[in-house]
């Protein structure tokens, strides 16, 4: 159901009124590696925002810059989001990002699929 | 009982501890290839330095009788082999190395093992005479503490081909303990000192407190999550955040170097930005979600900012 967007980074599709979204293995994102994720986002929306469901597992690395603005700009045209990660330093670094960068909008960790599905759902009217 | 590595490892978290205790937070723990709980307590202080570099920017609060901060310079010059010929005394303090470790060693094996491919990568480039150029170097040090420096690297001009030499600025942020008046005094006038840090150390300080600066925090969060609100009065803001005019006006241009009008405003077009290069949402729907009372007052403030009207960019984005 609808457009699959592929960068260097992740895929990116949306499905049931919600954003689904896969990053690649062994990925570490810098600022241009965020800059390019919330632009091609962007682009799949269309103007809608959605309840995004993030898979972060292959996250190695997400530095300052990157985080920060994943907080700010990131939170553009997201009515949530719900992130999926593997114990135990991928659930660290979301953990941290959540509780220390602050993002704009409702941002949770999730270490199982269901859960987060659940979250995001109750963001759908 | 503990491996070699695992020792190894815990060791550069004690020394990250204890640098980052210091006032020191340019320093990064090497990532191994594990996925551990020791892995996690590397990740978690190299965010937490990250962090707190950029809070001391503003506050000094590690140790407060260190208000200063300066910009140190690892500088190297390599001769054309790229063997160390000489180097500013900081650079071997920064790298916790004797200086005659440093000389005569061929420079790449400073690196750690991604930045030796990046820097593979330069080596053809300089052999062009006028090569300059920025890039992110990691310095490995003798207990796998990395030190991220952003680099400047040059070909120095020479004449005569056989010598040439090659000239590397390395940029970052160390609290220094023994510095003096003087040294920073130095530092300004090369113009290498944050100018934000040196106004502060003349001015009012109004945020005297960490509760002072929760609540301008606070703040700053809300109209990032309000932006297409328009503004309440001054005086209305800083009663519903529990604090004065005052406090919340200097508060929040100490902290953020802008005034709350400013920021908004910047961060209203920030966000319009975003939206022009990246969807087709129609521009008059941007201004107004972006909490612009009007077109043109939107269209007027954009080319203010970015020096080009929105719909130049929009078609510019379109045809990338």
């Amino acid at each position: 159901m609808g457009d699959l967007i592929e960068n260097e980074f992740a895929k990116f599709w949306i499905g049931d009124g919600i954003l689904y979204f896969v990053y690649k293995p062994h990925i570490i994102v810098d600022l241009k590696a965020a800059e390019k994720i919330v632009a091609d986002r962007l682009k799949l929306q269309n103007e809608k925002a959605y309840p995004i469901f993030c898979d972060t597992r292959g996250i190695k690395d997400v530095n300052k810059e990157a985080r920060d603005y994943l907080a700010k700009e990131g939170s553009t045209l997201a009515i949530a989001v719900g992130f999926l990660v593997d114990f135990p330093v991928n659930e660290a670094i979301a953990q941290f990002y959540v509780k220390t960068n602050k993002p704009l909008v409702p941002t949770e960790v999730f270490t199982n699929k269901d859960e987060a599905m659940d979250f995001l759902k109750s963001f759908l009217h | 009982m503990k491996s070699e590595k695992e020792k190894e490892r815990i060791d550069s978290i004690n020394r990250m501890i204890i640098e980052m205790a210091s006032g020191n937070f340019s320093y990064q723990v090497e990532r191994s290839g594990h996925d551990d709980e020791l892995e996690t307590l590397a990740v978690l202080l190299n965010m937490m330095a990250e962090e707190m570099r950029e809070s001391f920017h503003h506050q000094g609060f590690v140790n407060p009788r260190r208000i200063y901060r300066h910009i140190a310079q690892m500088t190297f010059i390599l001769d054309q082999k790229f063997k160390i010929q000489t180097f500013n005394n900081l650079t071997a303090e920064i790298l916790f190395l004797q200086p005659d470790e440093l000389l005569g060693i061929h420079f790449p094996e400073l690196l750690t093992e991604d930045s030796k491919m990046v820097w593979k990568n330069l080596e053809p480039d300089l052999e062009n005479n006028t090569f300059n150029k920025t890039v992110h170097l990691d310095f490995q040090t003798p207990d796998s503490l990395i030190v991220p420096a952003f680099c400047s690297v040059s070909l120095l001009f020479n004449a005569n081909e056989d010598s040439k030499k090659i000239i590397i600025t390395a940029l970052q942020t160390v609290v220094q303990s023994k510095e003096t008046e003087a040294v920073l005094q130095k530092a300004i006038q090369n113009g290498k000192v944050d100018q934000k840090v040196r106004k502060k150390a003349g001015k009012l300080r109004v945020l005297r407190r960490e509760s002072d600066v929760a609540k301008i925090r606070e703040v700053y969060l809300y109209i990032l999550k309000n932006l297409d609100e328009p503004l309440l009065s001054l005086k209305e803001l800083a009663h519903s955040f529990g604090t004065n005019e005052f406090k919340l006006k200097y508060g929040f241009k100490e902290l953020y170097n802008t005034s709350i009008f400013r920021f908004q405003t910047d961060e209203r077009l920030n966000k319009a930005s975003l939206l022009v290069q990246n969807s087709e949402m129609p521009l008059k729907t941007i201004a107004s979600i972006t909490g612009f009372k009007s077109f043109p007052h939107f269209s007027k403030a954009f080319k203010m900012k970015f020096g080009y009207n929105p719909s130049d960019l929009r078609k510019a984005s379109r045809k990338k």
